[in-house]
């Protein structure tokens, strides 16, 4: 059998049943593959390329072990993928407004348990908004497929070799009405947790000492190139109050905090 | 930035009254032009007519400049106003002076009452022109809207000075020159003097704010600021001392040149704006563009056919076309600013504020503007046929039009934030 990084693993187990022994002995966390249940939701969700995720082990690991069993791998049609280290989505950065729910499946699983009916209740049970926090010794990619058809945002965090938490971000009302009030004023307090949430990725510009009409212009110019998800940061000497009304045409949430007289901070970003 | 903070509630008593005052003679002067409008087809020198075109000129359109230039005098120059209370004073004087002007006007009650009415006018002007001077500080920081806001003042003062002039004479005959050819002197110095180059040095500036646009043409601007007072300084002297005739047609081609230019750098700054609809506020400025426009093609049919109702055209345009369209335009894209910093400003905490747009509804504004445009074509329509019902509708239309913006500006002017 001709087999590739995107092939099911429920294919080259209906193939050849010796494949569970094999893949099994790979890595410690293919081992669950042995379980008929785990194996049952996983194989026919998971790719040799995902398995090897799962494993952390390489997809030549997986190959090299079935090789004896009569499968050719196809080079032929390897991506080649590189594991990129993905930036936390700002969803998960928004503490004041999705609460959390945290889940540790571990101790369920290593007893043989299928957890996905109680994750499911659990899933069921949050406000749309919310987010639910799975903690596992491996990326759950099954149930990453299974919910993100169900709309979803998902996200996986590696803490540490058999560690992973993975984030489900519940769609609905709340995530479509989460910054409905297109401008907000804020205290220092809730004004640097509005900042943290673009921690890292906002622009800061300085327009303090720029003369009429150069800071509205000069604001328009930065926003004209901002990324969705980045925000800019702005030092202005008061509220530009004609400048509002354009940033709300023009589809920008605006957020003002005044340090004092002559230091107002703008934090502005898309809807 | 000390007054602008300590006496935020004088800062506001410098703005808000203008607005409030000047809507009200929007209405009254929509109401008196209705009822006057059998004289709209002889000759303007008449009582009914002198009282509504200064109800028009200084109750309602210098009033509401007078409070717009303190709210944009320190966003022009970069500077605080230098005084509210100043600024307050000349609320009260103005409103003052004007209403004792239109009663004797319309009246025609020559003697104290008229002089009375004039001298507050003139005493309002100086401190409107005290505050101009020194919160633009002319003198240390040049720039051309500055010149622009300055020059307009000084052409006010000198309006103020031969209007008052011409009021003793109307009771105690003493210019030995033609009253009608003085009065044209004062009825231009107020046209192309003050509301002219105050204008011209407003849109200059605000124009391009609100356009999101720019021009680099800064050099059609000093012509403009050259030819328009040029030309009004030539038209001056030749009538003083030669009498009114047909060479004001060069003097007013001057002045249109100045007028040129001033477009040429507003339409500059409309190609390199951001490219986003036009709201009607904007819509209505350049309505106002288009009647100044018009205004210009009917000086040479004005000054040649000498017969009143081209003359009453030239005044409908200037006072009812330009003037009132750019305030209507413009009344929504200041005061809701003012408004909006004296509740939302100086804000702490965390909270959800309105838009400054979100003060008025912008339907109205639409609706204000197509009835304006209906009003302007019915009225020129029955000024040019001299059909008597066609000029009443027109200034029941306007009635309308006032009813309109009334309510646009007293829904911002009360407005109150939602206790959250």
């Amino acid at each position: 059998m001709k087999i590739d990084d995107q092939t099911k693993i429920s294919a080259i187990v209906k193939h050849n049943s010796a494949s569970i022994d094999a893949i099994a002995s790979v890595a410690k966390p293919l081992e669950k593959l042995r379980n008929p249940i785990l194996r049952k939701i996983m194989a026919s969700r998971v790719t040799i390329a995902e398995a090897a995720k799962l494993g952390g082990c390489t997809t030549e690991d997986l190959m090299n072990a079935l090789k004896p069993l009569g499968y050719v791998y196809d080079d032929q049609t390897q991506t080649a993928k590189t594991t990129t280290e993905e930036p936390e989505p700002l969803w998960l950065r928004r503490p004041e407004t999705h609460s959390r729910v945290d889940f540790d499946v571990r101790d369920m699983l290593a007893s043989g348990n299928d957890p996905l009916k109680q994750i499911m209740q659990r899933y069921g049970a949050i406000a749309p908004g919310q987010v639910l926090c799975i903690i596992n010794t491996f990326s759950p990619t099954p149930l990453i497929h299974l919910l993100r058809s169900k709309g979803a945002e998902t996200f996986v965090k590696e803490i540490n070799a058999g560690e992973y938490h993975t984030f489900f971000l519940k769609p609905g009302a709340a995530t479509a009405v989460k910054e409905a009030s297109p401008l907000n004023y804020h205290d220092e307090k809730s004004f640097h947790n509005k900042a943290m949430q673009f921690d890292g990725s906002y622009n800061a510009i300085d327009v303090r000492l720029l003369e009429m009409p150069l800071p509205m212009q000069t604001i328009l110019k930065e926003l004209k190139d901002l990324p969705q998800d980045k925000a800019l940061y702005v030092y202005h000497k008061k509220v530009p109050v004609y400048l509002l009304d354009e940033l709300y045409d023009m589809n920008f949430i605006t957020h003002i905090h005044e340090v004092a007289d002559g230091d107002v901070r703008l934090l502005i970003h898309h809807a | 930035m000390s007054d602008l903070n300590t006496s935020k509630a004088a800062a506001e008593l410098a703005v808000l009254p203008f607005y409030a005052v000047a809507t009200l003679a929007f209405f009254v002067l929509s109401v008196l032009l209705f009822i006057s409008a059998d004289y709209m087809g002889g000759h303007y020198f008449q009582p009914k007519l002198l009282a509504v075109v200064h109800l028009a000129a200084l109750g309602w359109a210098t009033m509401i400049i007078f409070g717009a230039s303190y709210q944009l005098l320190p966003v022009i120059c970069e500077s605080p106003l230098f005084s509210s209370i100043l600024a307050f004073a000349s609320f009260i004087l103005l409103t003052i002076g004007v209403y004792l002007l239109v009663v004797s006007f319309w009246f025609f009650q020559t003697g104290w009452l008229m002089i009375c009415g004039g001298t507050f006018v003139l005493l309002s002007t100086l401190c409107y022109l005290a505050n101009v001077l020194l919160t633009s500080q002319i003198f240390h920081q040049y720039s051309i809207q500055t010149l622009f806001m300055v020059s307009s003042a000084l052409w006010l003062l000198f309006t103020v000075i031969v209007g008052l002039l011409l009021a003793v004479n109307l009771h105690q005959p003493f210019i030995e020159r033609n009253h009608l050819d003085i009065l044209k002197l004062h009825a231009h110095a107020g046209i192309a003097g003050w509301f002219l180059q105050l204008v011209t040095g407003v849109s200059i500036k605000l124009l391009p704010m609100f356009l999101l646009g720019r021009s680099q043409k800064e050099r059609l601007l000093r012509y403009a600021f050259f030819l328009q007072n040029c030309g009004l300084l030539l038209f001056f002297a030749d009538v003083f001392f030669t009498g009114f005739s047909s060479r004001a047609l060069i003097w007013a081609a001057l002045i249109a040149g100045g007028v040129i230019c001033h477009m040429l750098y507003l339409l500059d700054v409309f190609k390199h704006r951001l490219p986003k609809p036009l709201d009607y506020q904007m819509k209505h400025s350049f309505l106002s563009f288009l009647f100044l426009a018009i205004t210009l093609l009917v000086i040479p049919i004005v000054v040649i056919s000498d017969s009143g109702h081209w003359s009453i055209l030239y005044g409908t345009l200037i006072f009812m076309g330009w003037l009132t369209a750019i305030i209507l335009g413009k009344t929504y894209k200041t005061l809701p600013f003012i408004v909006w910093n004296k509740h939302y400003k100086n804000l702490t905490g965390k909270q959800k504020v309105p838009l400054p747009k979100h003060l008025y509804n912008e339907t109205l504004v639409k609706l204000q503007f197509f009835i304006y445009i209906a009003a302007m074509m019915v009225l020129v329509a029955g000024i040019l046929s001299a059909v008597s019902m066609l000029v009443k509708a027109g200034f029941l239309l306007f009635i309308a039009v006032s009813l309109i913006y009334g309510y646009g500006v007293l829904s911002i002017l009360f407005h109150k934030p939602k206790s959250s």
